[in-house]
């Protein structure tokens, strides 16, 4: 090494030393005896960004770059003592202020010494010539054992790291946001670990966005090859010296990417880094060749667990309707009324078990068969068949409850009282698709009935009996029948006879009750006045209307007459007015309308038409708590009871049934102390004629 | 003047007197029976010219039986009969209207005197 001149001398290199002093690939700093820094090259800038007029005249030992407290530093400079060459590592810091240990040879000529600092570790040589078709063979068939899309990645690196040794593989995804860094060889690592800081510190993040230029090369599914060093690659944030630097120290000679496409898309690029050549890597087709198929491997992982997860789903709901079904039919089951379906042909579909357990066929006879022709409906009464419930339910749809006592005929011929209810169903669409019945075995229930009716008919007998006594004894002691009665006699009597009158009422009361609840009671239609109904009623309580100073105002428009029971419309008319006298103060005023109701909206519900009644007075009213149970069986308001008005709470139940009964409504609207206004509407088609066996008195 | 005579046919026998006590009262002559088989004997021995008839009577027998013999007899079936029940149901209420019962009235809710205003305008 004479390149450095001679002792004394201005060390200013000739143009050849300079030449090689400058192409050394190591950093290399030369120093007098002394140890005093005479000469650096220009590695040292790129190295340890540090220019080299700022490091001569300095000393040896002590530069900025190299670790002061370093032990290691102190025993290598004095292991020159007494040879005139030595080699070893010193620690120092790097241009980004990282620690690290580099290889380093210091010589002694007696007058200079010269220090090369190496972090070049020597560049292995290709771990032998890879046969690209025999591993792409191997790969590819590799490819199809990998299960997910990671491992796919992860194998793609692998692979990729066997088939260019000495390299550093990047696989980067776009989806997961994740890279899989993968060293090729064991002595690149350090190498190329350096390399990499060099050229932008951690891979992940901006330093590995891909440039436009970049991208667009990979969109055409090409291998990205880069003349002329890194930095034109794609980490365009790379100083170009540092880039540079990348080759010159890390011995990097070209970075190639690779993209995985699909349909035009790039979802995540594999990059390799070679020290080795210039040139593409040997094997530049079988990778490009190996992640495309990759990717495809990589999109039909994505369909396949599309599709699972699709399967998954669509096993989860299958097994959902499944469990329904299952639990439905365990419902269907397991409930002790009798359940099936008729479908819009008028055909059995579905029969649950209680169905052949209360009619004793079995659900194979009854399914498939017409509704009628194995489950037969008669009429308690007329013993004549009783099922049209069924058809207008499939015509019209609805709920309804059959208000009939109706007999189920067994498979025996026995005959079982049965309660039914039918209902329609709908497909998506609205259309009535079938018809629910269900139906129950009632014989009990009729039973009780059945001795209700007859308690009932009893204690009429037997009630009315000495309420009759009563009555006509103190009728004959008022009339002195039996001797002269002083007046204070005369007001008690009068108070026994209006209370006996009081129960008689009360006990008919009950009585129209019972027999509405049995359905025993008759209707009888004939043409019927209404008008003269309710004047002829308003006359009967004349006294009343008189002795409280009433003024009854009758609103009536003459309307044709329509076929009702008088009878019962007398009781409602008589319940209605009773009250409104009953429950209007003295001087109160009493309003009672009659009128034909022409709403259009009505004539879905009452095709002939409807008349509308209202009676309404200005006395105590109903308090709201006592609205909603004013229609009740035996429930009296708070405030009427307090007055101690008369009244049997029966009234207006007894009412409600009879304009039920007649296919009418009723309602009322009331205010505590202002007064109640009662409504009913009455189809003008009339009450339907009905045997029974009691009328209502 | 001759009094006119009624003949009741009642089973509960203090209703039986609160009848005999007012029609005694309102001049007639009052025959009393509880049962059908007395009603008819009564009826035959006695020049009636009204029956105050209730339905259920002593015995298996009923008021409807003693109406539709007192019909059968040609000398007596133009004979006034009244109803006078608690109980009769509508059933058979038709029957006796169908067989020409003159009046029917509900004892708990009629009054003798009223009854008795009915009867006077009868006969």
């Amino acid at each position: 090494m004479c390149f450095f001149g001679h002792k004394n001398q201005t060390y200013k290199l000739s143009s050849k030393d300079d030449l090689i002093f400058e192409n050394v690939p190591e950093v290399l700093v030369v120093a007098d005896k002394n140890r005093k820094v005479l000469q650096i090259n220009e590695r040292v800038t790129d190295f340890f960004n540090i220019g080299k007029d700022k490091l001569i005249g300095k000393e040896l030992t002590s530069l900025p770059f190299l670790v002061i407290s370093s032990q290691r530093n102190k025993d290598f400079f004095e292991s020159l003592e007494g040879t005139n060459s030595v080699k070893g590592t010193i620690d120092a810091m790097d241009r980004y202020a990282n620690k690290v240990t580099l290889d380093a040879k210091l010589s002694s000529n007696g007058d200079f010494i010269t220090l090369f600092l190496d972090d070049t570790a020597p560049i292995a040589e290709s771990g032998g010539a890879v046969n690209g078709l025999e591993f792409f063979s191997r790969a590819s068939i590799g490819l199809l054992e990998v299960m997910s899309e990671q491992e796919i990645y992860q194998y793609v690196a692998n692979q990729l790291a066997q088939l260019v040794p000495d390299s550093y593989i990047f696989v980067n995804t776009q989806e997961s946001k994740t890279q899989i860094r993968v060293v090729a060889s064991a002595t690149s690592s350090k190498v190329l670990g350096r390399g990499i800081k060099i050229i932008g510190g951690s891979p992940v993040g901006k330093s590995f966005e891909v440039s436009e230029k970049a991208q667009f090369s990979f969109r055409r599914g090409k291998i990205l090859k880069v003349a002329g060093g890194v930095y034109e690659l794609t980490f365009g944030t790379i100083p170009k010296t540092v880039a540079v630097l990348a080759e010159k120290v890390a011995g990097i000679k070209n970075i190639y990417n690779v993209g995985f496409f699909w349909k035009g898309v790039l979802f995540g690029n594999a990059t390799i880094i070679t020290r080795k050549s210039a040139d593409q890597p040997d094997n530049a087709g079988i990778i490009e060749t190996f992640v495309n198929l990759a990717s495809v491997a990589i999109q039909r992982r994505k369909v396949e667990d599309r599709l699972e997860r699709t399967i998954q789903e669509l096993d989860l709901e299958k097994s959902k309707v499944l469990d329904e079904k299952g639990k439905i039919n365990t419902i269907l089951e397991s409930i002790g009324d009798g359940v099936y379906v008729v479908d819009s042909s008028l055909k059995v579909i579905h029969c649950n078990k209680a169905v052949a357990d209360i009619s004793g066929f079995e659900a194979k006879e009854i399914i498939d068969k017409r509704y009628d022709e194995i489950l037969k409906f008669i009429d308690e009464e007329t013993k004549k068949p009783f099922d049209d419930f069924i058809a207008d339910c499939l015509k019209n749809g609805g709920v309804k409850r059959v208000n009939k006592n109706i007999n189920l005929v067994l498979k025996d011929g026995t005959i079982l009282a049965v309660d039914n209810t039918v209902a329609s169903l709908s497909d998506e669409k609205g259309k009535i698709s079938g018809v629910v019945i269900v139906f129950r075995d009632v014989s009990k229930e009729r039973q009780v009935d059945q001795a209700k009716t007859e308690f009932v008919s009893l204690a009429s007998h037997q009630l009315r009996t000495p309420l009759s006594a009563i009555n006509w004894f103190t009728e004959l002691l008022l009339k002195g029948s039996a001797g002269k009665i002083n007046a204070k006699q005369k007001d008690f009597l009068n108070e026994v006879y209006s209370a006996s009158k009081r129960m008689v009422d009360l006990v008919n009361s009950l009585l129209n009750v019972s027999r509405l609840e049995l359905g025993t009671f008759v209707v009888e239609p004939k043409p019927t006045d209404l008008e003269e109904e309710i004047k002829s009623v308003i006359s009967e309580m004349q006294p009343s209307i008189v002795k409280k100073k009433l003024k009854v105002e009758e609103k009536i428009d003459k309307l044709e007459k329509i076929s009702v029971d008088p009878k019962l419309i007398r009781i409602v008319f008589q319940n209605l007015i009773s009250n409104a006298v009953k429950y209007t103060n003295e001087n109160g005023k009493i309003v009672v309308e009659m009128k034909d109701e022409a709403d259009a909206k009505l004539k879905a519900k009452y095709s002939k038409g409807v008349i509308l009644i209202s009676v309404a007075d200005d006395g105590l009213g109903i308090p709201k708590a006592d609205q909603p149970k004013i229609f009740s069986k035996l429930f009296r308001a708070d405030n009427v009871k307090e007055k101690e008005v008369e009244g049997t709470g029966l009234g207006l139940y007894i009412v409600k049934s009879i304009i039920e009964n007649s296919g009418g409504e009723i309602w009322f609207e009331s205010e505590k102390n202002k007064g109640a206004k009662f409504f009913l509407r009455l189809p003008k088609s009339g009450m339907v004629k009905k045997e029974g066996t009691k009328t209502l008195s | 003047m001759v009094k006119k005579s009624i003949l009741v046919i009642e089973d509960d026998k203090s209703l039986q007197s609160a009848i005999k006590s007012i029609l005694d009262e309102s001049g007639f002559q009052v025959f009393l029976s509880c049962s059908v088989d007395d009603g008819i004997s009564n009826f035959k021995k006695n020049k009636i010219n009204l029956v105050w008839l209730d339905h259920y009577l002593v015995g298996k027998e009923d008021g409807l039986d003693f109406f539709k013999a007192l019909k059968d007899d040609p000398k007596r079936s133009s004979t006034p009969v009244i109803l006078v029940s608690n109980t009769c149901s509508s059933e058979k209420y038709q029957h006796y209207v169908d067989l020409g019962i003159t009046k029917y009235f509900v004892k708990a809710e009629n009054s003798l005197q009223s009854i008795v205003n009915e009867i006077e305008a009868i006969i």
